[in-house]
This record gives C-alpha cells, sequence and structure tokens, in this order.
C-alpha cells in the first residue's frame, strides 16, 4: 500500500528555513491539499516528495518503503511518483501521444502495452481523439491535460500536482478541478496537490494541509478546515472571516468592549488573554434598533458604514462601538442606510473563539 | 553539504554514478584543455631553460633587454590606435545604419559582416598588393599620373599595420554598438518625445547615453583585438623589421634553439592586458553578456537626414566596405588571374594557372583545403559537445560550484592565440603526449580557442529551455542521462546548430593559435597561405587566399538561410514556453 508519512521534516536553503518539522499521515487513495500562501513551505514539500530536493533532516516514507532522508534520497525516477507542473512542461518537440507515451517508453514495455496505456491514460483525461496534435497546437487547458495523461499514463503510486490549475482562466480552472477530482476518483492515486487557491483544495482534497511560514497550521478534512479553524490564520485564510479581537472571558466566552458573547472554543484561552472571535459574513444576521429582538443573544451593536446592492445579498460593512468593522451578508429585504444604528447577532454555534494569531 | 559525513556523501555519488562519471570526464578535459597548457606556460616562465631551476631569469632578460622592451611599446601603439579608430567610425556606422535613412544600409551591414568573415592577414596581403611601396597598384597608378618618384602610401609601416587592423575591426565595434540600437525599447525614446523632445534631443539625451556601454566595450575588445593579431603585424612589420609581441613570440620560436622558456615569460604581458580588459569590460556589463535595453517592441525610428547628409552619410558608411572588401577582394582576386602581379590587370596578363595549381596540381593546397575543413569540422562538433555539457551542469547546478566549470571554459577568451599556442606547444609536444605533428594538436587547439563561444552559445540555449521539462521526464521514470537526451538535446538542436557554425567560421579562419602547432602534414589553410607568403609567390597566394575566401563566405551564406529557417522554428516553441 502507498500512502504516504512524512515525518519531521525540515529544509533550509542557506539561513532560511523554508520547512519546519513538518508530520503528516496520508492513506492510500487519499487526495491531500497543501494550501497557503506563497513561501509557506508547500512546494518544498513537494519538490522533496517528488525527490528534487533533500531534506535538511526529517524523513518521506510510502509504505515501507523510505523515500527521502537527509542521507539518501531515492532518484526522483525512481520514486513512482509522477509530477504535473504549473507551467504544464509538455515537450514542444512531440505529438500528443508522443508526450504520454514517453515514461511507457522508458519502462521498455512492448509496442502494443505502450500505445494501450497511452490511448487509455489520454482517454482519461479526454484527449483521445487529439493524439496526433502537437501541443503547441493546444490550448492552456488542455496542454495542462497532456500533462496529467503524462503523469497518469506510468500508473504512479502517487500523483504530485504543483498548482496545476494557476495558469488557466477562471472559467477553465472551475472546469479542471472537478476533472482532477473525478480523474482520481476513477483511479485511486494517492495524491499531493499543492495550491493556494481554498476553493480548490475545498472542491478537490480529501485532506487539507493548511501551512504558513514553514509550519503546519491545521491538517483536517475539508469540513473542519472550514467550519472549525484551528487558528486565526486559517480562520482568515480559508473563506471570507470576520475576525474580531477581544478578551477571553472564561470558558467559550469573549469580551468585546462591553458585551460578552458566547461561542464555541477551538483551543483553550486562559481567562483575561488576549483572544479573537471568528464568524463568516453569511452566518452573522443584522436586525435595526439599538436592541435584539426577544429571545435572541450574542448582539453587538453597530453603525453601518457601507451597504452594497450584490443582487442576490446585500454586503453591509458596519462598525463596532471597539473600532473593528465587520461585514454581514443580509438578504435584499433587509435595506439599512449608512449612519443607521444596528444590532448584529452572531449566533452562538457560529463563533469560534480562539487565541489572539 | 558540511554536514554530510564522508559515508553519506559515498551514498549521494552512488546513487547518481552517470551524473558524476560525465562530471568527473568533464572536469578533467577541461584541466587539460586550459589549465594544463597555462600551467605549463606559468611554470616555464618562472623557470631557467638551462638548469631547470626555479628563476627569475626569463623575467630579468626581458626587462633588461631594450629591444624586448620596444615590441611591448608597439603593440600598446597598435592597440591603442586600433581601438581608437574603430569606435570612431564603428560607432556612427553603426548609428547610420541603425537609426537614420541613410541610403545602401542594407549593402553596409552585408559588407561590414563581410569584413567580419574575412581573416585579417589575408586583407593584409590585399592591401600589401595593392599598397607596397613599389609594386602596389595604387602606387604605380599614382606614380604614372603624376610622374612621382616617391610612393603615395607604404603599407610596411606602423600607420599602414594600424590602417589595416582598425579596418577589420570595425565590425567588431560596429556589431555591438549596432544591436545596443538594433534592441532599444523604442518606448524609451517615445517617452522623451511625448514630453516635448525633438528627435535630435532625444537621440542627443535618451539612446546615444543608452548605448554607451556598448562604445566602451567595444573600444575594449578593438584593444584587445589590436593587441593581439598577428597575421596583419606578421606581414606588414616584419619587412622594415619592426616588431610587436605577437611577431616576437613566433620569432623566438624561430630561433635555434627555440626560446620557449623566454617566450612563455614574454607572454605575461599580453596575459595581463587582456585579462585587466575583460574584468573591465566584465564590471561595465555586470553579469550581462550583451548589450540590451529591453523593451517590448523592437521596432525603430528613423531620423531623417535630409538630402545632403544622406549621401555624405554614405560616402562616410562606404570607407569600410571600400577599403576591407572592395579594395582588397579585387587586388586579390585580379592577381590571382595574373600571370605576374607587376604587369598590371591586362588581358595579355590572364590565366587561370594559379587556380589549376591551386585546386588539381598543387597536394600542398589540397590537402591544406581538406585538413581545415575536417580540423574546422570536428573541432566546432566536439567543442560543442564540451560546450553544451558544461553549460547544462552550470545552468541546472548539478553540483554546488559548478560554476567554476563555467569559468573554465571562459578562460580561452581572455587568452590571446598566440599565447594558447605557446601553452600547447609546451604541453603537448613533450612526454606523454608527444602530440607533435599530429592532427589531434590541431583539433584540440581549436577546441580550447573556441570553447568560450561553444559555451556561451549553449547556456543561452539552455536558459531558454525550463528545467521543469527535464524534471517531468525524471518523475515518469527517465534517468537523468535519458531527460538530457531525448528533451533537452532535442529541443536545443537548432541553437546548437548556429553555435556549431560560429565555431566552426572563426576556425575556418584563424591563424595564430595553430601557427607554432602545424607540421607540413597537418597545414591549414591559413598557416599555408601564411607560409606561401614567405615564399614571395603572390600570384599562387592571392589564388590560394581567394579559395579561402570563397569558401568560406559560401558557408557563412548557406549557414544563414539554414539557420535564418531553424530560428524561426525556435521562436516558435520558445513563445510557448513563454505562453505556458
Amino acid at each position: 500500500m502507498s500512502g504516504i508519512r512524512i515525518k519531521e521534516l525540515s529544509k533550509s536553503f542557506g539561513n532560511f528555513q523554508a520547512l519546519r518539522n513538518l508530520t503528516l499521515d496520508l492513506e492510500d487513495g487519499q487526495l491531500l491539499a497543501l494550501l497557503g500562501p506563497s513561501g509557506c513551505g508547500k512546494s518544498t514539500t513537494l519538490q522533496m516528495l517528488a525527490g528534487f530536493e533533500m531534506p535538511t533532516s526529517g524523513e518521506i516514507w510510502t509504505g515501507d518503503r523510505l523515500l527521502s532522508s537527509p542521507t539518501s534520497v531515492i532518484p526522483p525516477e525512481k520514486r513512482g511518483a509522477s509530477l504535473v507542473f504549473q507551467n504544464y512542461a509538455v515537450w514542444p518537440h512531440m505529438t500528443v501521444a508522443d508526450n504520454v507515451a514517453f515514461g511507457l517508453k522508458v519502462k521498455r514495455l512492448s509496442r502494443n502495452d505502450v500505445r494501450e496505456g497511452t490511448m487509455a491514460a489520454l482517454n482519461a483525461v479526454r484527449l483521445g481523439p487529439l493524439a496526433d496534435r502537437y501541443p503547441s497546437e493546444m490550448s492552456g487547458g488542455q496542454q495542462q491535460r497532456i500533462a496529467l495523461a503524462r503523469a497518469l499514463a506510468v500508473q504512479p503510486e502517487i500523483l504530485l500536482l504543483d498548482e496545476p490549475l494557476s495558469n488557466l482562466d477562471a472559467a477553465l480552472r472551475d472546469e479542471m478541478r472537478f476533472e482532477i477530482r473525478r480523474v482520481h476518483d476513477e483511479m485511486g492515486i494517492t495524491t499531493v496537490y499543492v495550491t493556494h487557491d481554498q476553493s480548490e483544495a475545498l472542491v478537490t482534497a480529501d485532506r487539507i494541509a493548511v501551512m504558513k511560514d514553514g509550519e503546519l497550521q491545521q491538517f483536517d478534512s475539508p469540513t473542519e478546515v472550514f467550519e472549525r479553524p484551528k487558528n486565526e490564520f486559517v480562520a482568515g485564510f480559508i473563506g471570507k472571516n470576520n475576525i474580531v479581537p477581544g478578551v477571553s472571558a472564561g470558558k467559550s466566552a469573549i469580551r468585546i468592549g462591553d458585551r460578552v458573547i458566547r461561542g464555541q472554543d477551538t483551543n483553550d484561552v486562559s481567562e483575561g488573554g488576549g483572544a479573537i472571535l471568528a464568524i463568516r459574513p453569511t452566518k452573522t444576521r443584522l436586525h435595526d434598533g439599538n436592541s435584539l429582538p426577544a429571545g435572541l443573544e450574542n448582539g453587538l451593536p453597530a453603525t453601518v458604514i457601507r451597504s452594497a446592492y450584490l443582487g442576490e445579498t446585500r454586503d453591509i460593512l458596519a462598525e463596532l462601538t471597539t473600532g473593528t468593522t465587520m461585514r454581514v451578508m443580509v438578504p435584499p429585504e433587509q435595506q439599512p442606510a449608512p449612519g443607521d444604528q444596528v444590532m448584529l447577532e452572531l449566533p452562538a454555534d457560529q463563533c469560534r473563539i480562539m487565541a489572539k494569531g | 553539504m558540511s554536514s554530510h559525513s564522508r559515508a553519506d556523501l559515498f551514498g549521494l555519488v552512488s546513487h547518481n554514478l552517470p551524473r558524476w562519471l560525465v562530471i568527473s570526464v568533464v572536469i578533467v578535459t577541461l584541466l587539460l584543455l586550459v589549465a594544463h597548457p597555462l600551467g605549463w606556460i606559468l611554470w616555464n616562465s618562472v623557470h631557467d631553460d638551462t638548469t631547470q631551476k626555479l628563476s627569475l631569469v626569463n623575467y630579468r632578460r626581458i626587462f633588461s633587454s631594450a629591444s624586448l622592451w620596444v615590441p611591448i611599446v608597439n603593440s600598446l601603439i597598435v592597440a591603442f590606435s586600433v581601438a581608437f579608430f574603430s569606435t570612431l567610425i564603428g560607432v556612427p556606422l553603426a548609428w547610420l545604419v541603425s537609426r537614420t535613412d541613410m541610403p545602401g544600409r542594407g549593402l553596409v551591414r552585408a559588407m561590414t559582416m563581410t569584413a567580419f568573415v574575412t581573416p585579417s592577414f589575408i586583407g593584409a596581403l590585399g592591401w600589401i598588393l595593392l599598397a607596397a611601396p613599389r609594386a602596389g597598384w595604387l602606387n604605380v597608378g599614382w606614380q604614372n599620373l603624376t610622374s612621382s618618384d616617391w610612393p603615395l602610401f607604404d603599407i610596411y609601416t606602423m600607420t599602414g599595420t594600424i590602417f589595416v587592423c582598425s579596418i577589420y575591426t570595425v565590425p567588431y565595434t560596429f556589431s555591438l554598438v549596432a544591436s545596443a540600437f538594433d534592441e532599444m525599447a523604442v518606448e524609451l525614446e517615445d517617452a522623451a518625445t511625448t514630453l516635448g523632445a525633438g528627435k535630435w534631443r532625444t537621440m542627443l539625451t535618451i539612446t546615444i547615453p543608452l548605448a554607451r556601454p556598448a562604445f566602451l566595450v567595444g573600444f575594449i575588445l578593438s584593444f584587445i583585438q589590436g593587441m593581439t593579431l598577428f597575421g596583419v603585424p606578421a606581414f606588414l612589420l616584419t619587412p622594415s623589421g619592426t616588431r610587436v609581441v605577437t611577431t616576437q613570440l613566433a620569432e623566438f620560436y624561430q630561433l635555434f634553439p627555440p626560446e620557449i622558456f623566454l617566450a612563455a615569460a614574454y607572454c605575461m604581458p599580453l596575459l595581463v592586458v587582456t585579462g585587466g580588459l575583460f574584468w573591465v569590460r566584465r564590471r561595465l556589463l555586470g553579469r550581462r553578456q550583451f548589450v540590451t535595453i529591453g523593451g517590448k517592441s523592437l521596432r525603430t525610428r528613423r531620423i531623417e537626414l535630409g538630402a545632403r547628409a544622406r549621401w555624405v552619410g554614405f560616402v562616410f558608411a562606404m570607407i569600410v566596405p571600400v577599403t576591407a572588401v572592395f579594395l582588397p577582394f579585387a587586388a586579390l582576386i585580379l592577381v590571382s588571374l595574373s600571370k605576374a602581379w607587376g604587369m598590371g590587370p591586362s588581358l595579355d596578363n590572364f590565366t587561370l594557372d594559379w587556380y589549376r595549381w591551386a585546386l588539381w596540381e598543387n597536394g600542398e593546397t589540397q590537402r591544406a583545403m581538406i585538413n581545415s575543413l575536417v580540423y574546422a569540422g570536428l573541432a566546432a562538433t566536439l567543442g560543442m559537445i564540451l560546450g553544451t555539457v558544461v553549460a547544462f551542469i552550470s545552468e541546472r547546478k548539478l553540483f554546488s560550484g559548478a560554476a567554476i566549470l563555467g569559468a573554465l571554459a571562459t578562460m580561452p577568451i581572455i587568452i590571446p592565440g598566440i599565447v594558447l599556442s605557446v601553452g600547447f606547444f609546451s604541453a603537448y609536444t613533450r612526454p606523454p603526449f608527444g602530440f607533435y605533428g599530429t592532427s589531434m594538436l590541431v583539433i584540440i587547439a581549436f577546441v580550447a580557442t573556441f570553447l568560450p563561444i561553444a559555451y556561451s552559445q549553449a547556456t543561452t540555449t539552455i536558459k531558454g529551455i525550463s528545467a521543469d521539462l527535464e524534471r517531468a521526464a525524471r518523475s515518469v521514470g527517465a534517468g537523468e542521462i535519458r531527460a538530457f537526451l531525448s528533451i533537452t538535446a532535442p529541443l536545443m538542436r537548432t541553437g546548437l546548430i548556429s553555435g556549431w557554425l560560429l565555431v566552426f567560421i572563426p576556425i575556418m579562419r584563424e591563424l595564430s593559435v595553430v601557427i607554432f602547432l602545424v607540421s607540413p602534414q597537418t597545414n591549414v589553410m591559413t598557416t599555408l597561405i601564411y607560409n606561401y607568403k614567405d615564399g614571395g609567390n603572390y600570384e599562387a597566394v592571392a589564388a590560394t587566399s581567394v579559395v579561402l575566401l570563397a569558401g568560406t563566405l559560401v558557408i557563412v551564406l548557406l549557414a544563414r538561410l539554414f539557420v535564418g529557417q531553424g530560428s524561426r522554428r525556435t521562436r516558435k516553441i520558445q513563445t510557448m514556453e513563454e505562453n505556458s
């Protein structure tokens, strides 16, 4: 079986530490997204998984095979790990079919097997009819599918994708991420997908590792990462979130200005310590006037600063008495005007309270 | 790396055995080709010829003997004058061709490039036929016209030498400065124009200052050219007994026994000057090899000179075509078709005998032609292979310190041909090599001399090929060498072919680097012409020279057609890479 185990992996380039003590376990057949802003260490991790970089410390294993350690690195061609590049890296001097067949020819398969393997991979990415074209005659999306077919044709144990969609335009990107998930579901290859785009990660991955400054922030399923971010960075990075600073007011409570808001703790903050509250604009509600309707709790008074009509919703920017601004998505029927005094209702089950970043 | 123990390093090496084998072979080859000859020059220069002991006697002899000082001073005079005149002519010429509406721009460009591929010592031959004090045709014509006894020109002088060296060095300055003008972004000028600057003002305040580094680099390259040329001073100064450093070096070898140790010490001033100037050039350009000022479009706005100035410009621009191509070529062709040079061009004097002699009857010229083609072909091929592998290793940083290989491969650029010749003679004519008189010696000397061109061409080509293309091959199971051969090498093809030609052509016209290395069996066209000239049979020399010139020009033309087509294909691939 070929799950991936990464143990305390670190990488330095001179004085710069690109990756610090990364430990991850990925089960066979799962799709892992390494997600984070540029410079977070995700690409370095992928280069080490592919065997192009050597770890400074730590180990990478597949099953019971040690792939990388500071003293020995199995060369890229012997790892059974195919890499798909951001810039496609399709070979311009070969036809589509020759690109895909290359890895099979290197394996010295019979002509028949090469032909069959090539066509199977091309059909998997729906490029079969274009086998005899040259890549230069094809669009970016098609070139990226050639690269995907080329990587799949050799039936790798591990598929590595390095920001494979970031050179494509938005519409194509939407389509291709479903395509990648579909191909993954069909073939069940253990896959590591590097991206800085949270929606790509949410759509494609079984597990997401959020990274920042070379350190792992959270390693969870997409739902967990989205709904229960472990810290301020993850809360801010995945989806839109209002981050409201305050002071911890005991278990599952935060004091913001003169109000105490109840919510859900994601990590323990000692009472009186700096804390933040995270809530999504879509989960926040807005009520006219100076007090919440009877029976509701967790209200914060605010002043509307800006109101933007987006068609299906209205995007409201409001300022709390503490000076923090919050965004609220309200139904378009609600029409608060700038300057209006309103109450923001923060439903307790939607509030995440965590230590200040 | 420092944290790894020795055993770990061994583990790394054994994982990449093919890579380390190739790297080791390359290192040994580079050391043999470059460091070994240079090492012998250094060793010889500080040892006593008779006692073989460490000594500064060679340097002492040079410093204490005025007759050895004078050639150094002469060389500096020639070099400075050549740099001065070729900048004075080359810079305005480049501006006229690249930035004005002067008529005949294409012709001037083509003729300047023809002067570029003409071996300058053959140009000197042409000018002997034209301006030798007694028999030179220009002098004879002048004396007939004016019935004066005095010749108008005497080419056998310092002035004559500086003149011939300069007209054949102008193309260097010209092409450097012209490409700076050509590649300058028109936006930079348009920005000035939109702020209200007139065309001339823009030219003076934007265009020319931006191209200034190219002027300086052109000056430096011309200086080096004037300092290191061997053929021209050998033909034009030796008859009057005037010597420069390069001809003095040749003289050391013609003594019996040859003064090899003294010659080695005598190389040092040349090496110091060329090395220093290349260092200055590098400082000027930073790490850029070429003077380019980037921009999006390559359109240029031409200055309209006005009816009279256009033709004044044209006359000025024709100086180089007339003096470096038309006149000497005409003289060489006419003399080669004459029974005797002294009888002047006339129908009675016409004969094809010299060509029959050169092409069919004379075994020496036939052998030299074949040698030239075979040696140049082999040396260009070997040089490109070596240059490509070195470029790959250092561009892809296959090991820490890989850049040193690149530096070694570039080093011959600072070594004047005649100095390399001295070094190769010392390094390879003694045991264990004993290559004297072999084709091998000539070929490896050519490889070493032109390795910098091969290396820089290959580097440029590799820079255009993303390393991801190789990594993609490796990630689907190809080893490092397979990835290089199946992916990188085919993608480099057109770049390598044009690089091959850029090495082949200068080898065909190279004289000084093999002057001490050839034997009667391994003579090439250039050394044969050089030797024949001593015999004084100018008609035969002219015919042989015309054969060499015609052959070189045909090859250049074919190459242009061929590479012209190839480069279009390369561009297509490169634009694809940029888009992706």
